[in-house]
This record gives structure tokens, C-alpha cells and sequence, in this order.
């Protein structure tokens, strides 16, 4: 399905506020031709084409970047001019050059291809790990939703312990029981980052089950399982895809940080976290081990958000 | 008249534009000493930007310029922020529409308007304190000791405003501009209101009274200027204008007013609709009807039939109240009952209850003879078809993801398809039935106005080929233009369609102007029933009688 394909208004009180923050106009609230059946006015320029072309710039930078990183993480090899495993003593502890773009590492690796090589590890790793996270809070929230009091009480507070622990702390526990690896980590974020989604689900769905236009539908004659597809589910989710898209950025950071911990990709692999971890040794030395996946990971997490942020406008704004 | 030396305020060729969109254009105005005049017009007209242009209220982005503005002898032009601020409070106060949010809740009333009294005074606390209690009494608060100790959201609605008056009065300003007062205001509540602002005006106090509502102008003003597109079309002594207007857009005005036209009679001055029967004759709507398995109403059957109706709320506190107590009424074929009450009176739990949405406590409706409100909704959904209803804010009630085409086709084939294109015959048929052109299918819900979105429920509402609407207040939040136009609309396809009305309003003109039969609420009770012509010209019980004598109306032309 499609949700963000077909181009019609949404309105979503949660995202509305946000992004009315960032200064999106209301499509509503702009001064239309009153309703006399002999001038169906259309709507003047508004503002909000402007504002949108002004930003433009910014989310246009972004897509660049989301691009490369795809098509980086699809075909190393196409943009990466060494092999990121193949060890070269004789070349270690490199500066930036024409040669190394980014430098070489103790082992005399091209810092260069082992960045555009971890692209792959690292999206994959965010992406599953915020896919597992939306989809079990999809689960959580949709019964939390609709499924009676109890079970909302039920859900509520099993969200509230979770809540009560830092989310990092939750995915360092996951792996202290299930042992450090890449799986584990992508799971441990996972779990850790469902918690706020399912409760924003939760709070979609009674919101949009108990909204006028619902009660349309029932008073129009629907079946109950009709109503929930057509108008609360669709209306309920399309705000969590874009919150999803934020939270990418914030997935593919946590998965860096749990390799930097050693509890990720185990070390020898191109993997941004790994990368910090191996270059923290030689930080007064060698910065550009540090220093260019540090770069990779900023990049990623900012252009996911700034995407996502744009989308967030597109599906309130209208 | 010696107009020359006791105007308070002159305004000539006041000019207000926002960018390159003129908002006022050439607006000219004068008010005496105990004058009101009143700025009529709908929305958008720029009546409160004159207003606020007056206080210096009118906003960053406002370029104001006029060829004279003063107050009291002052000239208003190019004043700074400073001047302005002097000016407030002490020489002209402002009432706003909503007292809810223009007091703030966190303080109490007594402060609020001792808050003026302390910058602009050099009277002592005590000697303040009194003066907010006289201020208080003065308009009319029950026990200003109490009142001055409460918050805004301790007060009902007309209290709200009488204590915002207050605040506005407190310097004894020589002008008072009063912005839509009474809108959001009970009939009962605002005669108050009004009877206050004209206590106010025999004591010296020159008022311009903002208001779209031409009974509350003609029974407070002196001079009325009606206002549309920036413009004053018309302007003179109440009388005259709402008398004999001159002004096409006057005229049209005085003439969308619904109180005082007979029932039937056309307010939007448009044509009727010249081919209903295209889609949804009479006839037409049987087979669905015979479909579901539903008796058509034989002659003396109502289609809907309450009796004995109850129901109670629990309040957060734990103690509850009866919304609804003993409600009793029957609507025959083709014909509209009117429910009129102030707000709490149970007006929307009764649509509600008759709509199969709220279960009563005790009592029964019954839909063609049929059992209705004790049907689980499994056994009602088949029969929803015969039942519809129009809400007063449309927009909430249409899923923002559709087009208007994939409501009305949803709609129209019973949920099966959302695809306009299958249905587009339907949808276009649908459109135009309510006056509105094929092409809207296209748009979405929250790009048409307040008339056209009210025109799409409608639609949406007859798609199933309903025999009752249920009609909540489905005009009060439109100008009174396009409130005409929806009520020549709901009085059109009635006779065309045969349709019955339970017409729920709290407006008692409209009411009057729709309804065959009326009913009048009052806390949960029925107190009074009868045909309208009737109840409204020999209202039997005292309650009827308040309600009627407290709501203004303009005089029959």
C-alpha cells in the first residue's frame, strides 16, 4: 500500500503540532472563496508553496546524500577503489591523499572503501532494527487501540516499565542474555525503540476510533471490520512511516554504538561502529580513522531526519 | 445635531491592507456620545480589522493609513507602540468574541480587572478593590464578593463576558468596541448581555458594536454600516437601513435572516433546482428501502417515534446528570420537527440516541413501527440506510484521506468501492443534487469552504437513499448567506425527496423557519410541543415565553 503516494489531506494533531513548529501553514486556514454555489472560488497561491520551496535546498541535500548511501550500501564495490579487507602493512597509518581519500588504518586498509563497505552493515542494521521495532509496536498499539479496556490497561503498563528503562540500557541487557553479535544487536535496538511507537500508535488509533468521522461511517450502516481499514488504520499508521523514517537515523546511531561497544559486528568487518571503536586508540595520531565514519554516521542520522521531517510536512500540511 | 464637537471617534478613508490584499478599503466612521454603531457583515468582510485598526490592534503585517482617525479630538495616525498601549484600556476598551480565551485562567477575576485600574490609577489597594466590586455589580454579576475571587473557568459563559466587560469598562473609556459579544452565547444569555452593553450606552459611552447577527444589531444600534469586501456599502440610522435598504447586498442580507419568512419561503434569493427526481425520485428510493426487508410506513405510522426517552451521564465526580428525562415525540412523513433548547438542554443526546449511537437509559425509539434503539448494532446496520444526518462541522466527519468522490462513492455503494470511476454516474448525480459542480469529486475535504463542505454532507447523507436526516445545527457555524443557501437546500429536497427532518438548532428563527412541528428543550425536558406557527405566536409555558421574548428578531417585512 501506499500510503504517501496518494495525494490527498491528512490531518494528524501529533505530527500537525511539530511541524506547525516548523512553520507549515494550514491548508485549512487559508481564506478560500466563501461557499456560494455561483463562485466555487479555487484557491490563491498560498504560503506554504513558498515556505516548502525554501527549504527545498536543505531536503534536497538530504535525498543526495540517502541516495549515495543507498546506492553505496547496493554496490560497494562500484564506488569503493579497494578491497575494504585487504590488510597492506607497508601502507598503515596514512593521511588523507589523492591515493587514500580518507586515510589508511593501522593495518593499511583504505579508510575510503571500509566507510562506503560499512553502508551496507549499517543501513541494513538500522532499517531491520526500526522494522522490528515498528512492527511490534504495531502489534502493541493496535491492541492497546482497540482491543477494550483491559487489554489497553494491559498493554499501558507493560509500556510504562519498558519506558522507565534508558533504551540503550534495554537493548545492553537484550545482549548481555542473548550475546553480542550483528542479529542480537539489530533485535536489541528493535525492542528497545518499539516502546514509543507503540504508544503513539496506541494513541492514533483511539484518537481517529473516536473522531466524527467514524461515527459517519457507523451511522452510514459499516461493519466494524470495514471502518477499521478504510478510515482507522490508514489514518492511525501514516504518521508512524514517517516516524519511522526519523527514526532510522536514530536506529542506524544505536547499532553504531552497540559495535563501538564491541557487542556488534565483531571487529575486522567495515562497519562504522567497529570503525570508531579500532581508530579510538589512535585518536592523537591517526583522526581520519575516527573521523570519517563519525562523519558517515552524522550524515546518515541527519538525512534520514531532515527526509523525514519533510515527509512529516507533506502528510500534515495538506 | 451638534455632531461636530461630541464625535468621539472619526475615522475618514481608513485604508488596511495585508501585503499587496486589501482587507478595509475607504472605510469612513463617526460615533457620538451615547451612539452605537454597529459594522455589519459575514465573514471576511473586514470588520474586525477595522476594529483592530482602531486599537492599533490590527497587526505587524497590517499597512494601515487613513486620511483621519482621532478619538476624542486626538489623532490616532502614527502613534507608536507606546502611545497605543496608553490609549487601551483608558480611552477605548475591546470586547472579544470569546471571553473563554481572552481571560486568563490561571488569575482571578477581581485581578484581571484591577490589573488596568494599577497602571492607569493612583488609587490605593482598597480603594481598587471596591471599585472592581462596583465594577462588578454594575454589570449585573449575582455576588461580585464571590465573582472577583473566581477564575474564567469557573464562570459560565455569560458570566465570562460580563466579567471581560467589566475589564473594559474599568477606566470608564470613552469608547467601547464590542466584537461579536453575544455569538457564542445562549439566547437568554445574550439578551442580558445586550440589555447590559445598552446600560452602558445611556451612561455616556459611545460604542461600535461588530456583529454579523442583523436582530442583535437592530436591537442595540443606533446606526448600522454594512460592510462586504472591505467596503461600506450602506450606512444610516437602523431603521432605515434594516427598514428599507438601498444596497443590493443589503437586501440580500436582511432577506437570508430566517425569522419572520414563512416556511417554504426562499432565503438565498437563488433558484430552486430545476431535476432532483434524476437520480433519487420518490420511487426511486423504494427498492433499496424494500430491500432490507423494511415495511414502508403506512398513512398515521411515524417513521420515527420516541417515547419516553432517559438518559444520564456519569460526571467525573461521580455524581451524574440527567441529560435526558422523559423525552417523548413522533415525526411523520415528510415533514420536519424542530428541537430547539440552549446548550446542555440535550439537544445533540437525543440526535444521537434517535441515531442509534447512545443507548437510552429507559425508553424506546421505534423507526417505521419497528423496534430501533433496543436492536443491537448488528441487527440495526441494515436498516441505517433509512437514517442519516448532518453534522454541524462536517469537516470531522469525512476522512481527510479522501477525495470528496471517494466519500460520496463509498457512500453511495454501501462501502463497497471507494473508486469515484466506478461509481462516477452516482457521485455526479450526488454533487448535483446539493448544487455543486461534477468537477468537486476531485478535491479534498479540508480545500472547500464551509457552505460547500456542508452541501458534500448532505450528498453523503442522502447517498443510501435515507427517508429521515437527522439535522444537528447545520448551519450555525455559516454566514448567513450561506446559511440561507443551506436551508433553501435541506427545504428543497424535502419536497422533492419526501424526506423527514428532526431539525435540531438552537437558533430559534431558523427553527422556525424550517420546522412543521417544534419541540422546546429545556434541561433534558420537553416543556413545550406544538405546531410552530403556534408555539411561536402563542407560546403556552413560561419558559417558551422567556426564550422567545429574550431572542431578538427582526420585524416581519
Amino acid at each position: 500500500m501506499s500510503i504517501f503516494s496518494n495525494k490527498r489531506n491528512h490531518q494528524d494533531p501529533v505530527l500537525a503540532g511539530t511541524s506547525g513548529a516548523a512553520g507549515t501553514p494550514d491548508v485549512a486556514a487559508t481564506p478560500g472563496t466563501p461557499g456560494a454555489p455561483g463562485t466555487m472560488g479555487t484557491l490563491g497561491p498560498t504560503r506554504s508553496l513558498r515556505r516548502v520551496s525554501g527549504l527545498r535546498a536543505v531536503e534536497l541535500g538530504a535525498a543526495a546524500v540517502a541516495l549515495f548511501l543507498v546506492l553505496a550500501a547496493c554496490f560497494p564495490t562500484l564506488l569503493a577503489p579497494f578491497d575494504p579487507l585487504a590488510i597492506n602493512p607497508a601502507d598503515s597509518f596514512q593521511g588523507p591523499s589523492s591515493k587514500h581519500w580518507f586515510g589508511t588504518d593501522e593495518s593499511g586498509r583504505d579508510i575510503y572503501s571500509r566507510v562506503i563497505h560499512g553502508a551496507r552493515p549499517s543501513l541494513l542494521i538500522g532499517a531491520a532494527a526500526t522494522a522490528i521495532g515498528v512492527g511490534l509496536a504495531l502489534v502493541l498499539g493496535t491492541l492497546a487501540g482497540l482491543g477494550g479496556r483491559w487489554l489497553d490497561f494491559g498493554v499501558g503498563r507493560i509500556l510504562e516499565v519498558l519506558f522507565a528503562l534508558p533504551g540503550l540500557l534495554l537493548a545492553l541487557v537484550f545482549i548481555a542474555l542473548a550475546g553480542p553479535g550483528i542479529t542480537t544487536s539489530v533485535v536489541a535496538v528493535g525492542l528497545s525503540t518499539a516502546p514509543g511507537y507503540a504508544r503513539i500508535i496506541r494513541g492514533q488509533i483511539s484518537q481517529v476510533r473516536s473522531s466524527a468521522m467514524v461515527e459517519a461511517a457507523v451511522v452510514l450502516g459499516r461493519r466494524p471490520a470495514q471502518v477499521l481499514f478504510r478510515h482507522i488504520l490508514p489514518n492511525a499508521l501514516s504518521p508512524v512511516f514517517v516516524l519511522g523514517t526519523l527514526g532510522l537515523g536514530q536506529a542506524v546511531v544505536w547499532a553504531s554504538s552497540l559495535s563501538f561497544l564491541g557487542l556488534g559486528a565483531p571487529p575486522p568487518a567495515a562497519e562504522w561502529g567497529a570503525m570508531l571503536a579500532a581508530g579510538r586508540t589512535y585518536l592523537g595520531t591517526a583522526w581520519w580513522m575516527t573521523f570519517f565514519p563519525g562523519v558517515a554516521i552524522v550524515l546518515t542520522a541527519a538525512s534520514s531526519t531532515v527526509l523525514g521531517r519533510a515527509l512529516q510536512r507533506r502528510v500534515a500540511g495538506r | 445635531m451638534n455632531a461636530k464637537n461630541d464625535a468621539v471617534l472619526r475615522v475618514e478613508n481608513l485604508n488596511v491592507g495585508f501585503g499587496a490584499v486589501p482587507a478595509v478599503r475607504g472605510v469612513s466612521l463617526s460615533i457620538d456620545r451615547g451612539q452605537c454603531l454597529a459594522l455589519v457583515g459575514e465573514s471576511g468582510s473586514g470588520k474586525s480589522v477595522t476594529a483592530r485598526s482602531l486599537i492599533g490592534l490590527a497587526g505587524d503585517t497590517a499597512d494601515v493609513s487613513a486620511e483621519r482617525m482621532e478619538l476624542g479630538g486626538e489623532s490616532l495616525t502614527g502613534l507608536g507602540r507606546r502611545g497605543w498601549r496608553q490609549l487601551r484600556g483608558s480611552k477605548v476598551g475591546f470586547v472579544l468574541q470569546d471571553a473563554l480565551v481572552s481571560l486568563d485562567p490561571l488569575r482571578t477575576v477581581g485581578r484581571e480587572i484591577e490589573d488596568s485600574l494599577r497602571l492607569r490609577t493612583r488609587l490605593t489597594g482598597a480603594e481598587r478593590s471596591r471599585r472592581v466590586l462596583s465594577l462588578l455589580a454594575d454589570v449585573g454579576m449575582d455576588d461580585p464578593q464571590l465573582r472577583a475571587g473566581q477564575r474564567s473557568g469557573e464562570l459560565s459563559g455569560g458570566l465570562r463576558q460580563r466579567a471581560l466587560i467589566a475589564s473594559a469598562i474599568a477606566l470608564d473609556p470613552a469608547l467601547l468596541i464590542a466584537d461579536e459579544p453575544t455569538t457564542a452565547l445562549d439566547a437568554t444569555v445574550q439578551a442580558q448581555i445586550l440589555d447590559l452593553l445598552a446600560s452602558l450606552r445611556e451612561r455616556g459611552t459611545a460604542m461600535l458594536l461588530i456583529s454579523h447577527d442583523l436582530a442583535v444589531v437592530g436591537s442595540v444600534a443606533d446606526q448600522v454600516a454594512v460592510m462586504t469586501e472591505g467596503r461600506i456599502v450602506e450606512q444610516g440610522p437602523v431603521a432605515q437601513v434594516l427598514g428599507s435598504p438601498q444596497h443590493d447586498y443589503t437586501k440580500k442580507l436582511l432577506r437570508a435572516v430566517p425569522s419572520g419568512h414563512p416556511r417554504g419561503a426562499r432565503l438565498s434569493g437563488l433558484p430552486g433546482p430545476s431535476s432532483l427526481s434524476v437520480s433519487y425520485g420518490p420511487a426511486a428510493a423504494k427498492p433499496k428501502a424494500a430491500d432490507s426487508g423494511v415495511p414502508q410506513s403506512g398513512a398515521g405510522v411515524p417513521v420515527l417515534a420516541a417515547t419516553a426517552l432517559a438518559k444520564r451521564f456519569r460526571t467525573p465526580d461521580k455524581t451524574s446528570f440527567t441529560a435526558v428525562d422523559h423525552v417523548s415525540f413522533e415525526l411523520g412523513a415528510g415533514e420536519t420537527l424542530g428541537l430547539v433548547g440552549e446548550s446542555g438542554s440535550g439537544k445533540t443526546t437525543i440526535a444521537r440516541i434517535a441515531l442509534g449511537l447512545t443507548v437510552p437509559d429507559a425508553g424506546e425509539v421505534r423507526l417505521f413501527g419497528e423496534p430501533w434503539s433496543t436492536l443491537t448494532e448488528k441487527d440495526r446496520r441494515s436498516r441505517r440506510p433509512l437514517i442519516g444526518t448532518v453534522y454541524q462541522d462536517p469537516l470531522s466527519s469525512f476522512d481527510p484521506r479522501l477525495t470528496i468522490g471517494q466519500t460520496l462513492a463509498d457512500a453511495a455503494t454501501g462501502g463497497r468501492t471507494l473508486n469515484p470511476r466506478g461509481s462516477a454516474k452516482q457521485v455526479k448525480d450526488l454533487l448535483e443534487m446539493v448544487g455543486l459542480p461534477a468537477d468537486f469529486a476531485r478535491r479534498g475535504p479540508r480545500t472547500l469552504s464551509g457552505g460547500q463542505r456542508q452541501r458534500v454532507a448532505i450528498a453523503r447523507a442522502l447517498a443510501p437513499r435515507p427517508r429521515i436526516l437527522i439535522c444537528d445545527e447545520p448551519a450555525s457555524a455559516l454566514d448567513v448567506s450561506i446559511q440561507a443557501q443551506i436551508l433553501d437546500l435541506l427545504d428543497d429536497l424535502q419536497r422533492e425527496l419526501g424526506l423527514s427532518y428532526l431539525f435540531i438548532s438552537h437558533d430559534l428563527g431558523v427553527v422556525r423557519h424550517m420546522s412543521d412541528r417544534v419541540a422546546v428543550l429545556r434541561r433534558g425536558r420537553i416543556v413545550e410541543q406544538g405546531p410552530a406557527e403556534q408555539l411561536f405566536s402563542a407560546p403556552q409555558h413560561p419558559y417558551t415565553q422567556q426564550l422567545l421574548a429574550s431572542s431578538p428578531a427582526l420585524e416581519a417585512r
